[in-house]
């Protein structure tokens, strides 16, 4: 299980390509920035915790999280820019850090009827 | 002299136990009828002809009883199997079912039948027929893939226009009392998981399932633990990634012991839809439903579907906390 600390869960994927399997966390800056309801990069927290896709060892046909294999974070930077960082593991190949936040900000959080 | 009275007795214990049988029958009731809606289709004719054979006699409304079946108290069982394998699945309502769920009950069949659970074996023990060979549960097996080999995305998520304002007070209770508790989006989460082709799920743990988890202390599960699996449908973004699109439903466990003695100390609930609709009609809803699925991870988990594998160990996150702390 990973431990997001202060961030909340926001919404997570699953790639059959790639077979990774990921869970988004952020701070409420972060989670209000993607809802758009805010436009200002300020105090925003995002962690992208990616995983391999295993199958499920309890029920046949399901997949789930397995090995951990890469920690993103996007946060803000002093200029008012994204900073984007690896906590652990590597930048997918081929794909420059740009891409990567805004894949990461192309995200909309879980939707729950209540 | 003794063994003379013996043998006289005999006949006196036929008599009572046949004017016992006979006065049963005046308390046998015949299994409830009830119309055929709807039926599979396009299936291959020979997973039909498994289903037909091995499950249609309980999970459907169409059975083929012999005569042994209808006699009491035989009958009492029965009837009671029937009437919570129809509630599980029934096949001659199957047109009640989305193409998603359909798809799901076939994943949730082979399972049933590829660990033995189903036909269940005091009904197998009586009825032989009804056991599927290797080979059939092969077929089974095939069939089911075969429906996720078909692009199954559902459509993308058109957000919900007018989301619910649920108060606490007016939170859905499922038929044995459990509450809809929407503070799970604040647990932890110990998990995801999809259905390939069909859902995509987040699990979450409450505070003593997730230190039950993290000390491998869970045989038994400690008392309090909580467990609540949020169901989605999936879409699919330009990037090729499988996102979570429209809710489908929750599904939650919470550990009492004391208080759900009959399932395994384990009270279910699930709240399906925009409306969190509880499921079940009464509160022995997860005696007839639920527990049977979960039974069969009794000694892996603990009763549970989505306890993290171990290849998510400590050491692993220990490691990445290192390389954080550098």
């Amino acid at each position: 299980m990973f431990e997001p600390g202060e961030l909340k869960f926001i919404s997570s994927s699953f790639n059959t390509d790639r077979q990774t399997m990921s869970a988004l966390y952020g701070n409420k800056e972060a989670l209000s920035l993607l809802e758009g309801a805010r436009h200002s990069h300020d105090r925003v927290s995002l962690k992208l915790v990616t995983y391999k896709m295993m199958e499920d060892p309890q029920y046949f046909g399901s997949k789930v999280n397995g090995e951990l294999l890469r920690v993103e974070t996007v946060k803000a930077g002093g200029d008012g820019k994204l900073d984007y960082t690896t906590e652990y593991g590597e930048i997918p190949s081929g794909e420059s850090r740009e891409q990567r936040i805004a894949d990461i900000m192309d995200t909309d959080p879980v939707n729950f009827p209540q | 002299m003794k063994l003379l009275k013996r043998i006289q007795l005999i006949p006196t214990i036929f008599i009572c136990i046949a004017v016992g049988l006979i006065a049963l029958q005046f308390f046998n009731r015949t299994i409830e009828q009830k119309a055929v809606t709807g039926h599979i289709r396009n299936v291959p004719k020979q997973v039909q002809l498994i289903l037909e054979r091995s499950c249609f006699n309980c999970h459907s409304n169409e059975q083929r009883l012999s005569f042994f079946d209808k006699i009491a108290p035989v009958s009492w069982i029965v009837n009671r199997d029937i009437n919570r394998a129809r509630e599980v699945m029934n096949f001659s309502e199957w047109d009640k079912l989305s193409d998603a769920e359909q798809k799901g009950k076939f994943y949730a069949i082979y399972n049933m039948v590829n660990a033995g659970k189903m036909p269940l074996p005091s009904y197998a023990l009586t009825h032989p027929d009804s056991k599927l060979s290797a080979v059939e549960v092969a077929t089974i097996k095939q069939y089911t893939l075969s429906l996720s080999a078909k692009d199954g995305l559902l459509p993308a998520h058109q957000g919900i226009a007018n989301v619910l304002e649920t108060t606490a007070d007016l939170a859905p209770v499922s038929p044995n009392g459990i509450p809809y508790n929407a503070d799970f989006k604040n647990w932890k989460v110990i998990g995801m998981s999809t259905l390939i082709d069909n859902t995509i799920r987040v699990i979450y743990g409450n505070d003593i399932a997730v230190r039950a988890i993290e000390e491998e202390n869970f045989h038994p599960w400690p008392d309090g633990s909580a467990v609540a699996k949020a169901v989605f449908k999936q879409t699919r973004k330009s990037n090729g990634d499988i996102v979570p699109g429209d809710f489908v439903n929750m599904q939650y466990m919470v550990k009492d012991g004391k208080t759900y003695k009959e399932t395994e100390g384990w009270g279910f609930a699930k709240f399906n839809g925009q409306d969190l609709k509880p499921t079940g009609k009464t509160a022995l809803f997860a005696q007839q439903s639920c527990i049977s699925c979960h039974r069969q991870l009794a000694e892996s988990t603990g009763y549970l579907f989505n306890v993290p594998p171990k290849v998510n160990s400590k050491r692993m996150i220990q490691q990445y906390l290192k390389t954080v702390q550098k």
